[in-house]
């Protein structure tokens, strides 16, 4: 059995994804990203390899193909692929019925329109901005003393919903300080960051050209009360993926290098 | 390596510091040939440091020291180019840098700093960097100096790097960082006291947008402040209307009768028809290029077309007869190189329209686009500008078509006027030229096409055109990198189209520190 694989060196979490040569996927590992992305790709390959009995190292891959922010900081890869490609394909293998993604990165979002066969239609992105991308949500955590997990499902109780007026993280965490002293609901200041990004990525979702439906991928696809309010904001049905949407990049990544893989006889 | 276009990798000329490895091989008669026009220049920069005034300036103005890198500018604009394609280009800028040495030179002989000649002084009219010059066509007897142009806007073409220390400078004195970085840069320059001293009179106008004002106030408080009397332009917005058109001949009757006052110099019609005749002229040239650029063989376009025009169009407007000179040579080399089917690039691939505002430090993307994509850049928006032939012996008509100039200059025609110039043109264009592409610079301070990006996404959709949206702030390199605005290209190619690049070695490249 022959093995492919691919490393999404994100921003903050390097992720890497192992798939035999029927697309099955056999290995994942999510890992914080560090400093040195080099590394940080190298340590997660190197798990997701040890995962997978018949692979002795990393070299026993018969094509790896790396994508993400420091894609070209994977240099043992084969070939590196941009990441709104990657997204495009890790999705439609997880889901071949999904037609547009907003993938919300650690420092980016983008909006992603895919054809039937996986390839992208078109793309919008704001990689300038950390307003509205898991940076955002990290300093808004902090902000709220808690971490992601209970942050996120922590608008689901809100009843009412503050809004957030600064689209700015770091005006939007004083705003949120200044809401937590005046003593309003906490569930209700959350609901309001969520309702702010979710209005983020309507742009990007409309840029892209989603028109009935949507999948979210990457690390803040997790984020329950962000999907509950890009639900109502967007007004578009959230797919579900069956598999974690943190790694759609890395299994894109894979399944591209298990296409080109076989066509090259490796 | 040899002649042959595509010939040279021409990203690995690229060495991460300040100057490039070598210079490009073309093959022997080319690079003899370009060799020999840079020396030219080389010679032209040395003849005016040599006059002690213009010495004088580069040491006492900041932005001076830019004008070094002109041979650099050129040779930027004039990458992978080949015969005729080359012959063109220097042309282009070979004239137009010879005209900003005059500009210079004027500029120094009349400045109180420099050369302090009150009497040339007071034949000087200063108008806006962003202005038609067209006012100045009936006043033989005087010369119309922009420090602008020399100070900010050519100084970033040379020097991609050259404002940020201006932006700097007006963000302290507090005005908002997130205004258009031109006239910023320009406020900057007066509050820095690096604005030479001179003139009658000045001539501003209501160019583009909030920011041009905002600019256009410090600038008419330093030139009060210096006894220079300023008048102020109010152009119409809504210059598509025909109800507003008595009202902006009106303005510029008062701007006439404004510089009349202020030099003693009587508007003078011979002059002004004289002039006007071949600035009709060298537009009717720029037609034919735009014109040839609808078949397979384009000639004059992308950044040599647009740099070029902008400066024939708006500051020269017919006032200098080696111009025309110039178009009439343009003319017989494209056509030349249009009969012998001449490619610009090894490879055609896609034939796109340019629109939206440039990013000025970054003005040789378009041979970029060229060179590393086969992307075709075959006109662009600030060269799509007014159409219509100026009267040549009608007083009346002359007033209302100076009139009209002013209202529709360039980016002025596209920024106001209703969403129609701005939205509804660019497909009309796109249709003309048959292109597959548009290329829409999107410069992040500029709001004037903020609000239309849903529209242009929307529209390319239904027209099935290729839109791709690269980002710039204008004339601030830090706020959005070269590469950055590369990679928007980049990005595109690679995931939509999933195309490989003309020269992979062009995709990214070491150029932040480059001239």
């Amino acid at each position: 059995m022959k093995y492919f694989g691919g490393c999404d060196s994100g921003s903050t979490y390097t992720k890497c994804v192992i798939i035999d040569e029927n697309g099955k996927m056999v290995a994942d590992v999510t890992l914080r990203s560090r400093i040195n992305s080099v590394l940080s790709a190298q340590d997660a390959l190197d798990q997701a390899v040890a995962k997978v009995p018949e692979l002795k190292s990393a070299q026993d891959l018969a094509y790896l193909v790396g994508t993400g922010y420091g894609r070209n900081k994977v240099p043992f890869a084969d070939e590196n692929i941009s990441e709104i490609s990657c997204h495009a394909m890790g999705v439609h293998v997880a889901d071949p019925s999904v037609k547009a993604i907003i993938d919300i990165g650690g420092q980016d979002v983008k909006g992603i329109a895919v054809d039937k066969d996986g390839t992208v239609l078109n793309f919008a992105m704001n990689d300038k901005c950390a307003a509205g991308t898991g940076r955002f949500f990290e300093a808004m955590a902090r902000a709220f003393e808690m971490n992601l997990d209970e942050f996120s499902n922590l608008s689901l109780k809100a009843k009412n919903i503050i809004p957030i007026t600064a689209q700015c993280t770091v005006f939007a965490e004083s705003e949120v300080i200044s809401l937590v002293g005046e003593g309003k609901p906490m569930d209700e200041i959350a609901a309001g960051i969520e309702f702010s990004v979710a209005k983020r990525c309507f742009v990007m979702a409309k840029k892209a050209g989603a028109v009935d439906s949507i999948t979210l991928t990457g690390g803040c696809a997790k984020n329950a009360g962000l999907k509950d309010a890009i639900q109502r904001v967007l007004r578009l049905k959230v797919i579900d993926l069956p598999i974690d949407p943190q790694l759609m990049g890395a299994l894109g990544a894979a399944e591209f290098a298990r296409q080109k893989g076989l066509a090259e006889g490796n | 390596m040899g002649a042959k276009i595509g010939s040279e990798k021409l990203g690995n000329l690229y060495s991460g510091g300040p100057v490039r490895k070598r210079r490009e091989w073309r093959g022997l008669k080319d690079t003899i040939y370009d060799f020999f026009r840079w020396l030219g220049i080389m010679l032209m920069l040395g003849k005016f440091i040599v006059r002690p005034r213009n010495l004088k300036a580069m040491f006492r103005y900041r932005w001076m020291s830019n004008y070094l890198f002109v041979p650099m500018m050129i040779d930027r604009h004039t990458v992978g180019l080949r015969g005729e394609q080359l012959r063109i280009a220097h042309a282009e800028y070979d004239l137009v840098a010879k005209d900003v040495a005059q500009l210079l030179g004027d500029c120094f002989r009349a400045d109180k700093r420099c050369g302090n000649d009150k009497k040339f002084s007071k034949k000087i009219v200063i108008l806006d960097e962003n202005e038609m010059f067209t006012i100045m066509c009936g006043f033989p007897n005087l010369k119309c100096v922009s420090w602008e142009t020399a100070a900010c806007y050519v100084s970033v073409l040379l020097n991609g790097a050259s404002m940020t220390h201006y932006l700097d400078v007006v963000q302290q004195m507090g005005l908002p960082g997130d205004v258009c970085p031109m006239p910023a840069a320009e406020a900057g320059i007066v509050i820095d006291d690096d604005a030479p001293i001179y003139g009658a009179c000045a001539v501003q106008c209501n160019t583009t947008c909030d920011g041009s004002l905002m600019g256009n106030g410090v600038m008419s408080r330093f030139y009060e402040r210096n006894g220079i009397p300023c008048f102020q332009i109010a152009a119409p917005l809504r210059h598509t209307e025909d109800g507003v058109q008595d009202y902006a001949a009106q303005e510029i009757r008062n701007a006439i009768k404004f510089i009349e006052d202020n030099t003693g110099e009587k508007w003078n019609w011979d002059a002004y028809f004289k002039n006007i005749k071949r600035f009709n002229a060298e537009n009717k040239h720029r037609f034919g290029w735009m014109e040839m650029s609808r078949t397979k063989y384009p000639q004059v376009f992308g950044a040599n077309l647009a740099l070029y025009a902008e400066t024939t169009y708006m500051a020269v407007a017919g006032r200098a007869p080696a111009f025309l000179k110039a178009d009439e040579k343009i003319t017989k080399l494209a056509e030349k190189a249009y009969k012998k089917q001449n490619l610009v690039v090894k490879e055609h691939r896609h034939r796109a329209i340019i629109w939206g505002v440039q990013a000025q430090y970054y003005t040789d993307f378009l041979p970029w686009l060229q060179n590393c994509w086969g992307i075709l850049p075959l006109v662009d928006m600030l060269s799509l500008v007014y159409f219509e032939k100026c009267s040549e012996n009608d007083k009346d008509q002359a007033i209302y078509d100076i009139a009209k100039l002013y209202q529709e200059m360039i980016m002025r025609n596209r920024t106001h006027g209703g969403y129609e110039v701005l939205l509804d043109d660019l497909w009309r264009f796109v249709e003309y030229y048959n292109a597959d592409m548009v290329i829409l610079w999107e410069h992040i301070s500029c709001k004037a096409l903020d609000g239309m990006h849903g529209l242009f996404e929307e529209r390319a959709r239904e027209h099935g055109v290729k839109l791709v949206w690269v980002n710039h702030d204008l004339m601030d390199p830090r706020v959005v990198k070269r590469q950055a605005i590369r990679d928007d290209v980049n990005r595109y190619m690679r995931s939509v189209l999933r195309e490989e690049p003309l020269d992979p070695t062009l995709e990214n490249i070491d150029d932040e520190k480059s001239y």
